[in-house]
């Protein structure tokens, strides 16, 4: 178990702000879409939240299973750094326990886990896992700036067009869950985490 | 018959790609994306909100993206905004700048988000899934801009290599 920064690798909670679906009330489409977004999306106060809009929750669940599962490619372990270190630089907890998790069960480590939570700017046990995390921070806080230098590492370690979108998509679609999980409700878990959590979530986003 | 505008999508066009371009090709190695990808846009867009038009939508979506410095995508949801306008110039609805500014703080800040925010967008009038509808939006936007950034990044530097 690593919790570091306010941080965690455990199993959190995640409380929804609106009222999510009630099962009694979902049509057939939103059971349909329920169960082929998650297996266990008829339980869990997110995926009932998104299933207000059944179609929007569909192509968005889609797209994230592709991204973050699909074979080839971008090894899957490098996918979910890319997601841990954005969860973490936009300090969504919830993510980056979740993603923590899949890091170490895909990798058989936790090394770099640690490494993130402390600081993710020098993240990395290689330097291929230092480029990826790089990578990833540039994406998230300067969409607007990228170019030709932020590509150069990546390809210097021998990876390909295909690789690097991989990459992209892992990156960019957790910018698009954590504005989610951050702003339609908060994790909640060990009275010890939530502590650290909330105290991490009100402080003032970073330069 | 398809012509070859059939194989670029909204992400190609903002990107600068076209067909034989080694990077339109890379995209499609996961074509599963792309198709979802294209396919949120639409949804997010068109599927009707009580609330939230679709002119509301993309009034929004340009804003975003603006606000987040990606050029070429808010040109595209200004032309999808004008051509909206020039059919039944639509309104605007009383809650939009309500809108806006969650969308601008979703984009900008993702950690500003607080329940009270929730609370304004509900005083504004919006249910909880036109809520859910605006924060879909907003936060594909921002994987949206994010994934063209990228792909302009790799083009330039493919560019910068052949010269």
């Amino acid at each position: 178990m690593i919790r570091r920064n306010g941080f965690t690798d455990e199993t959190l909670e995640w409380r929804s702000w609106l009222r999510p679906l009630q099962l009694a009330d979902a049509t057939p489409l939103q059971l349909e879409v329920l169960d082929e977004s998650h297996p266990q999306s008829r339980t869990s106060p997110y995926y009932l939240t998104l299933a207000h809009q059944p179609l929007m929750l569909r192509h968005r669940s889609a797209a994230y299973n592709a991204i973050m599962y699909a074979p080839g490619g971008l090894p899957r372990a490098e996918r979910e750094l890319g997601a841990m270190v954005v969860s973490v630089t936009n300090g969504c907890v919830y993510c980056t326990s979740v993603h923590a998790q899949r890091f170490e069960q895909l990798a058989k480590r936790s090394d770099t886990v640690e490494q993130v939570f402390d600081d993710p700017r020098s993240a990395g046990t290689s330097e291929r896992e230092r480029a990826i995390a790089r990578f990833a921070i540039a994406v998230t806080e300067r969409p607007g700036a990228l170019d030709a230098a932020d590509i150069a590492p990546l390809r210097a370690l021998g990876m390909g067009d295909e690789e690097i979108i991989d990459l992209l998509h892992a990156v960019a679609i957790f910018g698009w869950a954590n504005r989610l999980m951050q702003n339609l409700g908060e994790p909640a878990g060990a009275p010890a985490v939530a502590t650290a959590v909330s105290a991490r979530a009100s402080a003032p986003p970073e330069p | 018959m398809r012509s070859a505008d059939d194989d670029l999508d909204v992400i190609d066009r903002a990107a600068g790609l076209a067909p034989g371009d080694p990077l339109h090709a890379a995209r499609r190695f996961r074509a599963k994306v792309v198709e979802a990808t294209e396919a949120s846009h639409d949804a997010l867009l068109q599927q009707p909100v009580a609330g939230v038009s679709t002119a509301d939508r993309l009034r929004i979506a340009a804003h975003v993206c603006t606000v987040a410095g990606a050029a070429t995508l808010a040109r595209h949801y200004e032309q999808l905004l004008s051509a909206a306008s020039a059919r039944d110039a639509p309104s605007s609805s009383p809650a939009l700048p309500a809108m806006l500014a969650f969308a601008a703080t979703l984009t900008t800040g993702p950690r500003g988000g607080d329940r009270a925010a929730l609370e304004r967008l509900h005083e504004a009038g919006l249910g909880d899934a036109a809520i859910v509808a605006l924060a879909q939006l907003v936060a594909f936007l921002s994987y949206q801009l994010r994934v063209v950034a990228g792909l302009r990044a790799m083009r330039a530097g493919t560019q910068e290599a052949a010269r």
